[in-house]
């Protein structure tokens, strides 16, 4: 599918679930592709998998005094540490952008499944999600950090098998 | 009478977004009881009295859908309006879910005044 068309599903999804649900703007930066892992980041990834004729996964990357922000500001409450709202904020601010994402991709590729979201909280990681095949990344600037939304798709790929892809796919250092 | 309300959602954020926009409303609303997904829903339906259902369709253990339809097909509960608060955007799953018997459907994202609005129409 065309990337341009998939980078604009991102950045509607990303900009309506930011003002809908936060009242934060975001901007969207160039969008580029990236293979093989990815770079090391600090911080929090929450990963949605996608399943039916097309699979892969969906995953939002952002540092954790993002996160703190993002969560303070959908609980009204003020976050210090990554604890347990913060990575629940997360997950939820995930399977909303990749549920999007998902509903307008369903209408040129057929019905597709989500799986439930997984966060991961690290220093100095890096993932692979989809194996060496290539991710669409389209980075966001909020409240002046990073974001990143990365969208891996495959044409009709088992999703057992993109579930253990997963499985072994976070690696540390 | 104050209704009771039960959020069936496996997000606790969304659980937790939901019961303090429910707060915010004008709405004769009483206790909120939550659940995890419909299996648990079920389970707190037989322990409270529940007067609204707000419901995700995505869930672990039992969907929204299968929620929905258990509870319709118990005639104490039949008459529990159940509005439906979910990313689910495939047509087919909303309109199964209002041929259900669902009264209602809001995506995710939600504004707190779009919440407030279908309850208004609904309770």
């Amino acid at each position: 599918m065309d990337e341009a068309k998939i980078t604009e599903m991102v950045r509607a999804a990303t900009e309506e679930v930011f003002r809908t649900m936060l009242n934060m703007d975001v901007e969207a930066g160039e969008s580029y592709t990236e293979h093989g892992a990815s770079e090391s980041y600090d911080g929090l990834v929450a990963l949605v998998g996608i399943a039916g004729a097309w699979t892969g996964t969906g995953s939002v990357y952002c540092n954790s005094e993002l996160a703190m922000r993002i969560t303070s500001t959908m609980f009204m409450t003020e976050e210090t540490s990554v604890n347990l709202e913060v990575l629940d904020a997360m997950s939820e601010l995930a399977n909303m952008i990749v549920g999007n994402v998902k509903s307008m991709l369903e209408t040129e590729l057929g019905p597709l499944g989500l799986s439930i979201p997984t966060v991961i909280y690290g220093r100095n990681y890096r993932a692979l999600s989809g194996g060496n095949r290539e991710r669409l990344v389209v980075p966001f600037r909020c409240e002046e950090q990073r974001l990143d939304v990365k969208i891996c798709l495959v044409r009709g790929l088992a999703s057992s098998a993109v579930g253990t892809r997963f499985a072994g796919a976070l690696h540390t250092h | 009478m104050a209704l009771d309300v039960l959020i069936v959602d496996d997000s606790a954020a969304i659980r937790k977004i939901l019961t303090r926009v429910l707060a915010q409303t004008n709405l004769a609303l009483g206790r909120i009881h939550e659940a995890n997904d419909g299996q648990e829903a079920l389970e707190r339906m037989r322990t409270e009295t529940v007067g609204l259902v707000l419901s995700d369709i995505n869930m672990p253990n039992m969907d929204g859908l299968e929620f929905l339809k258990a509870l319709k097909s118990n005639p104490a509960w039949q008459n529990i309006p159940v509005m439906m608060v979910t990313t689910e955007g495939s047509q087919d799953k909303v309109l199964l879910a209002l041929k259900l018997g669902a009264v209602g459907y809001v995506k995710k994202p939600f504004t707190p005044d779009q919440i407030k609005e279908k309850l208004t129409g609904i309770v």
